[in-house]
């Protein structure tokens, strides 16, 4: 039995076991939430839509446990971010959408049942899980990996990409103690070249060859590495919401090796063990929010030339912290702005600076008894002065039916992380709708 | 301080005139009965809002809400059901007894998968869009008394009913900033303690809204309005709060009242 089928057939026992006494007393819960959009480019006036229909269905299996799935059915009618039908090698074979046509996809979002045993209250299936504090910036939220398809526009909810995975939540004291175990190994999902959104700035991308030959690719070196796990531990401590955790995992992104020899360059993808330990605070003080996360990493994986071993990169350790203000000054609105920094320690990266600095800024408002809603937010790196800003704005027929009006917008250097997708900035107006 | 007010509101209770006098009451003293009154150590129901702009059309959020004691900590976890785009959005409050310390808010938004932690300082800010601010859901309609002072203004007998108007002034300037209110004058029924109609004035003192309290029957042996309706005097908006499924008997589980459990929110 294949280690898919093994992790199915558990799935569904666990459900037979809670189901069959409960049938009597079983409720159910249904929605669709959906979203559909036409975008149109700023600089070639290219127009085309995509849309996202997500059904949902939460069952009371018995008094304290649930079945919660989420699917969703994504088209990309200009099948601009993903060409063609991607090869989805970064994900597990138990974790693979069912592409239909070069448009279409079907994905098992999540698939969980949830309940207490005991103290403890148990979370098993295919979930998101989210740690830290920071919006839009991940330093301790690194449980789940993301696709990138659309670079940074999604919200996170929608980028991030649910694992199988066993998650374990009890009372310690005061505290809460939380254990993660993710036997999924699924990595971030990168566009393939061609993608609307294919990451070009030279920090996502390997080492070029120094010899100017053309690079083969090689196999991925641990691409099945060990599980990932870890534990955190969170609560209300003299009126700060403060948390501290331990993360052993495999890093979501590939580092590249460029091998070179003489008349040939090959490029090995190495997926990187690394333990990352980390805390998080906030707390409130009159009109103002503090929120700050810091995580360092032991063994980070950095892309790297090397002449004798294809199958090494280099290893360092990093720092990473983000502090963000929320400011609530005036009814209906909120002011956020954050700064991030990443440092590598006692490295110097062969294709990426040793520090990088963001600063984010958004202002959200509500209006007429928030039938209407503005956001805007922008993200800069401040070594590159490239910048990526998004506007939203939604006005809400009824209860389930809302106008939306979106634009984002890139500026800067085309090797930048935010200026490498300035022929993509785009203005888009939609439909969200719900059932 | 409880005890105290219900020793003085039975102390007015056994020696009340006959019928036909008047009894001499201070704002101050009725505003104490009505926030003595008792209101359950813990209850849990559905609470459905109806949202309606003055062109009539009308948004609905079904709620459930779950709201505890602890000595001088009072817990309230509201959840959304519906509709689908708002659902599972969670608000959990610990509100402090002590007036001098801030309260502790959380707001959890299904889009972003985590908990927030948000101000509560801005407590004339209007709560998910209703027509109530957060004081107002933190005081359920009773009126602050460590923010006003308050007199009697009138006297009103309806059926059977001894009501009185009384009126309520912020203490200071700041007060009336912070809650958005200069004026509020409030009728009490007398033999319920609970106010049956409040009228607001903004800090210039243009009115500003109306909540009145309806539908009030003794549900597990406490008085309790199932129905309360906010008219926005400036905007034509209303909110009606409906309850049901009110239960102020069973017991509520105590791990529904943590930052982690919000995540999971209420069916």
């Amino acid at each position: 039995m294949s280690q898919r089928h093994a992790a199915i057939l558990a799935f569904l026992s666990a459900l037979i076991v809670l189901v069959e006494p409960a049938q009597a007393q079983m409720e159910a819960a249904f929605d669709v939430d959906g979203k559909s959009r036409l975008h149109a480019t700023v600089t070639d006036g290219d127009f085309y839509y995509d849309i996202s229909v997500e059904p949902s269905a939460t069952i009371q299996l018995l008094s304290d446990w649930s079945l919660t799935v989420i699917a969703r059915a994504f088209a990309d009618g200009g099948d601009r971010l993903e060409p063609g039908r991607p090869r989805q090698n970064s994900r597990s074979s138990f974790n693979r959408r069912l592409l239909v046509g070069d448009q279409l996809e079907l994905d098992l979002r999540e698939a969980y049942l949830a309940g207490y045993v005991g103290p403890a209250f148990l979370t098993i299936g295919k979930q998101q899980i989210v740690w830290g504090k920071a919006d839009r910036i991940r330093v301790l939220d690194i449980v789940n990996p993301h696709s990138f398809r659309e670079f940074f526009l999604p919200s996170f909810e929608q980028s991030r990409i649910p694992l199988w995975s066993v998650r374990a939540e009890a009372p310690v004291g005061p505290l809460q103690a939380e254990t993660v175990f993710i036997p999924d190994r699924t990595y971030a999902e990168f566009p393939e070249a061609g993608g609307a959104f294919a990451l070009t700035a030279a920090q996502f991308n390997p080492p070029e060859p120094l010899t100017g030959q053309p690079p083969t690719l090689a196999p991925a070196v641990n691409r099945r590495g060990g599980f990932d796990y870890g534990l955190r531990l969170s609560g209300l401590v003299a009126g700060w919401d403060v948390a501290a955790l331990y993360f052993r995992h495999t890093e979501d992104a590939p580092q590249f090796n460029t091998f070179e020899t003489e008349g040939q360059a090959i490029i090995t993808p190495v997926f990187n063990r690394a333990h990352l330990v980390g805390a998080s605070f906030s707390n409130a003080f009159g009109d103002i929010t503090l929120r700050a996360e810091l995580g360092y990493t032991f063994d980070r994986g950095l892309s790297s030339r090397n002449a004798t071993n294809p199958s090494l990169i280099d290893q360092a350790d990093s720092i990473a912290y983000v502090v963000g203000v929320d400011w609530y000054g005036i009814d209906d609105t909120l002011v956020t702005v954050q700064f991030f920094q990443d440092r590598i320690l006692d490295a110097a990266p062969s294709n990426r600076r040793k520090v990088d600095n963001f600063v984010t800024a958004a202002l959200n408002r509500s209006f007429e008894n928030d039938t209407i809603r503005l956001g805007v937010r922008a993200l800069t790196n401040l070594a590159d002065d490239d910048v990526m800003v998004q506007a939203e704005g939604g006005y809400e027929l009824a209860d389930n039916l809302a106008i939306i009006v979106e634009t984002a917008v890139f500026f800067g250097d085309r090797n930048g992380v935010f200026g490498q997708f300035k022929q993509e900035s785009r203005i888009s107006i939609g439909l969200r709708f719900g059932l | 301080m409880r005890i105290l007010i219900v020793l003085l509101t039975l102390s007015v209770q056994l020696f009340s005139p006959a019928k036909g006098e008047t009894i001499t009451l201070s704002g101050r003293v009725i505003a104490e009965n009505v926030y003595a009154r008792d209101d359950g150590e813990h209850v849990d129901q559905t609470l459905i809002m109806e949202l309606t702009d003055k062109s009539g059309k009308t948004r609905r959020r079904d709620t459930r809400l779950v709201r505890k004691e602890y000595g001088d900590v009072h817990k309230t976890l509201i959840t959304i059901r519906s509709p689908s785009a708002l659902k599972g959005t969670s608000f959990l409050t610990f509100d402090y007894q002590n007036a001098t310390r801030d309260d502790d808010q959380w707001l959890y938004l299904p889009a972003m998968r985590r908990e927030r932690r948000i101000s509560a300082s801005d407590r004339g800010a209007y709560f998910l869009g209703t027509d109530f601010t957060y004081e107002d859901m933190k005081e359920r309609t009773r009126l602050s008394l460590h923010d006003f002072e308050f007199a009697l203004i009138d006297r009103a007998v309806e059926g059977a009913s001894d009501l009185r108007w009384i009126e309520a002034l912020p203490k200071s300037e700041s007060t009336a900033h912070e809650l958005g209110y200069g004026k509020i004058e409030a009728l009490v029924d007398t033999s319920t303690w609970m106010y049956q109609r409040l009228v607001y004035w903004d800090v210039a003192l243009n009115p500003l809204k109306e909540i009145t309290l309806s539908d009030i029957a003794k549900i597990d042996g406490i008085v309790t309005a199932q129905t309360i309706r906010c008219e926005n005097l400036k905007t034509g908006h209303t909110t009606t709060f409906q309850f049901t499924d009110i239960d102020y008997a069973s017991p509520i589980d105590d791990r529904l009242f943590t930052v982690a459990a919000m995540r999971r929110g209420l069916r």
